[in-house]
C-alpha cells in the first residue's frame, strides 16, 4: 500500500485495526499518527479497538524472567540518574525540580563534576547497560560523584534483589531509606570523606555508611528487623585490631528503615562499620550478633 | 562511649498499600525503588509478553528492560485519564516486542532511526491503550476469544502477538490485504462485545468487506 502524505479520517479509521495491533509498516503507523494528532475527530474508533487489543494481553502467561534482568535494570535506571537521561535526575537539562533534602544544596558548593553533564546524545558507549562498580570506578575522570551514585544503586540492588523488600506496602519506609541514602551521598561527595557498604550475612539487611573528614558517621539502613524492649541496635567502628568502639544505639520501627547520625573517632578508609544487636542500650563491647558491616573506602577511589 | 551522641531519625513506618498510580509518580521522581516494585509486579506479564511475540529468551530479556526504561523515562508523559498503568506499560513491551522483531527481520526494514536499543525514545510509548485489561480476568478473555471464527483468531493473533505486517499477514494467510483488515476488526469488534464492552458504530464501521 502506498502511503498518502495526509490520510483522510475514513482512511485512518480504515487503518485502525491494523494500528492498534501493531502491524502496520512503519510508515503507515507515523501517517496515522500524524493524522490523529492534526485531526480535530476524536476517533473514539482507535480506543474501543486499542481496548480490544490489550485485552489480548491477558491471555498471555506470565514467564518469571531471570533475577539478571531485573539487577541489568536497576543498573541501567541508576545509570540514567547519573548521566542525565532521567527528567529527574540532577543534571538533566530541564528544570526538573530534584527531590533532594534541603541540605542537599549546601553540599553543592563543589562544582558538579564533568561527568554529570547530559550525554543522551553519546550512547554508542553502551550508556545504559549494566553498570557494575568496577566499571563505574574504572571511567572515573574526577567523577566522585559519578561514583557514589553508581554506588547507592548498587546499595539499593543488593537490598532490593535479597529481600524483595515489602514495597509494595511500604514505599514510604523505601522512600526515607533513598532519602537517607540521598543526604548520606551529600557528606560523601565532600574531601576526605569515608564510604562502606553495609550488609547482612544473608543480604537482607544494607545500608551505606559514610564518615566525614571531621568523624561525622551517617548511617542509612534497611531491611533492619524491628526492636523489641529494651532491644537496641549499636553501631561500632573498629578501626585494625583494635577494640571495636561504640558510636551509639538506636531502635528501629517496623518499616526496618533508619538513618543515625554518630560522631567516629577515625575517619581513615579501611576501618569497619558494624552494627550489632543488642538486648539493652550502652554496650561497650560487642555482645549480640552482627547484623551487617562493612569496611570503609576512600570515596573518591 | 561518653562523648558519642547518636540521633537516631526513626521514620515510623505505617505499611500503606501502594497504587501503580503512586509507584509511576515514584519513577518520575527517579526513585529507583519504586521502579524496583513496579517491576516486580508486572515483570512475569511482561516478560511472558515479551517471549510470546519474540520467540527468543533472551531477545525478550532486552525487550523488558527496555519497556521498563522506557517507563522510566518517560512515567512524566503517562496521562491517567488514557487508561491503567498497567496496560500502559504492557502496551509498551507489546509495542518494543514488535519494534525487535521486526529489527530481527531486516527483509522489510527502513533505515533506523537515531535511538539506539536502549535509549527508548517518545515514539515507543503506546498510542493507544485501555483501562479495560485491569478489569479482565484472562478466562473471560480466552472463552471470547475461543469464540471467534478461526480465521479471525488466526488473523488477529498473527497481527498482534505475531510481529507481522498486514501484508506479511496477507501472506501467509494467503487472503487480500482489506480480508486482512476487516477480520482484525470483525474479531476485535466481537471481542469488545463478548466481554461487556460498548461498541460504536464507528468500531463497527466499514466492516462489510471481504468478511468471508
Amino acid at each position: 500500500m502506498t502511503v498518502p502524505h495526509t490520510l483522510r479520517c475514513d482512511e485512518t479509521r480504515d487503518l485502525a485495526p491494523l494500528f492498534v495491533t501493531g502491524s502496520l509498516e512503519p510508515a503507515e503507523a507515523a501517517a496515522v499518527r500524524e493524522h490523529l494528532a492534526g485531526c480535530g475527530d476524536a476517533h473514539p474508533e482507535m480506543l474501543e479497538l486499542g481496548e480490544a487489543a490489550t485485552a489480548l494481553l491477558e491471555t498471555v502467561v506470565p514467564v518469571e524472567p531471570p533475577a539478571r534482568l531485573k539487577a541489568g535494570l536497576l543498573a541501567a535506571a541508576a545509570a540514567d540518574l547519573e548521566q542525565g537521561r532521567h527528567p529527574a535526575s540532577p543534571a538533566h537539562a530541564s528544570t526538573a525540580p530534584v527531590p533532594r533534602a534541603p541540605a542537599a544544596s549546601a553540599a553543592r558548593e563543589d562544582p558538579l563534576p564533568a561527568a554529570l553533564t547530559p550525554v543522551a546524545g553519546a550512547s554508542g558507549d553502551g550508556g545504559g547497560s549494566v553498570t557494575g562498580l568496577d566499571a563505574a570506578r574504572g571511567r572515573r575522570g574526577g567523577s566522585r560523584l559519578a561514583w557514589l551514585v553508581t554506588v547507592a544503586a548498587a546499595v539499593g540492588a543488593i537490598a532490593l534483589g535479597a529481600i524483595n523488600l515489602s514495597l509494595r506496602q511500604d514505599l514510604a519506609a523505601a522512600q526515607a531509606y533513598q532519602d537517607g541514602v540521598n543526604q548520606a551521598l551529600d557528606l560523601a561527595a565532600k574531601p576526605g570523606s569515608v564510604t562502606a557498604l553495609l550488609v547482612g550475612e544473608d543480604d537482607s539487611v544494607s545500608g551505606f555508611g559514610v564518615v566525614g573528614s571531621d568523624g561525622s558517621v551517617r548511617l542509612t539502613m534497611k531491611g533492619l528487623a524491628p526492636t523489641t524492649g529494651t532491644q537496641v541496635y549499636t553501631a561500632w567502628a573498629i578501626e585494625g585490631d583494635a577494640a571495636p568502639v561504640a558510636l551509639g544505639d538506636f531502635s528501629v520501627g517496623p518499616d526496618g528503615v533508619v538513618t543515625a547520625i554518630a560522631q567516629s573517632p577515625t575517619s581513615a578508609p579501611g576501618a569497619v562499620l558494624a552494627l550489632t544487636l543488642e538486648p539493652a542500650p550502652g554496650a561497650t563491647a560487642p555482645a549480640g550478633p552482627v547484623v551487617a558491616a562493612g569496611t570503609t573506602r576512600d570515596a573518591a577511589g | 562511649m561518653t562523648e558519642v551522641r547518636l540521633d537516631p531519625e526513626v521514620v515510623p513506618g505505617a505499611p500503606v498499600p501502594v497504587s501503580d498510580e503512586e509507584l509511576l509518580a515514584g519513577l518520575a521522581a527517579g526513585r529507583l525503588e519504586a521502579l524496583d516494585a513496579l517491576y516486580e509486579r508486572y515483570k512475569t506479564m511482561a516478560y511472558g509478553i515479551a517471549r510470546r511475540i519474540t520467540g527468543d529468551d533472551t531477545l525478550a530479556e532486552d525487550v523488558v528492560q527496555e519497556a521498563f526504561l522506557g517507563a522510566w523515562r518517560g512515567a512524566d508523559r503517562y496521562v491517567a485519564g488514557r487508561g491503567s498503568v498497567k496496560t500502559w506499560l504492557l502496551s509498551i513491551v507489546h509495542h518494543r516486542s514488535i519494534d525487535a522483531v521486526r529489527r530481527r527481520r531486516p527483509v522489510t526494514e527502513l533505515p533506523e532511526e537515531a535511538e539506539g536499543a536502549l535509549t527508548p525514545g517518545p515514539l515507543a510509548l503506546p498510542d493507544v491503550w485501555g483501562e479495560v485489561s485491569g478489569r479482565l480476568d484472562a478466562g473471560a478473555v480466552q472463552l471470547a476469544l475461543a469464540a471467534l471464527p478461526v480465521a479471525q483468531r488466526e488473523a488477529v493473533d498473527l497481527a498482534y502477538f505475531g510481529g507481522l505486517s498486514q501484508s506479511e499477514i496477507a501472506e501467509r494467510t494467503g487472503v487480500p490485504l482489506g480480508t486482512v483488515k476487516s477480520r482484525v476488526r470483525l474479531a476485535l469488534v466481537t471481542l469488545r462485545r463478548e466481554l461487556g464492552m460498548s461498541v460504536s458504530a464507528f468500531a463497527d464501521g466499514d466492516a462489510g468487506e471481504g468478511t468471508t
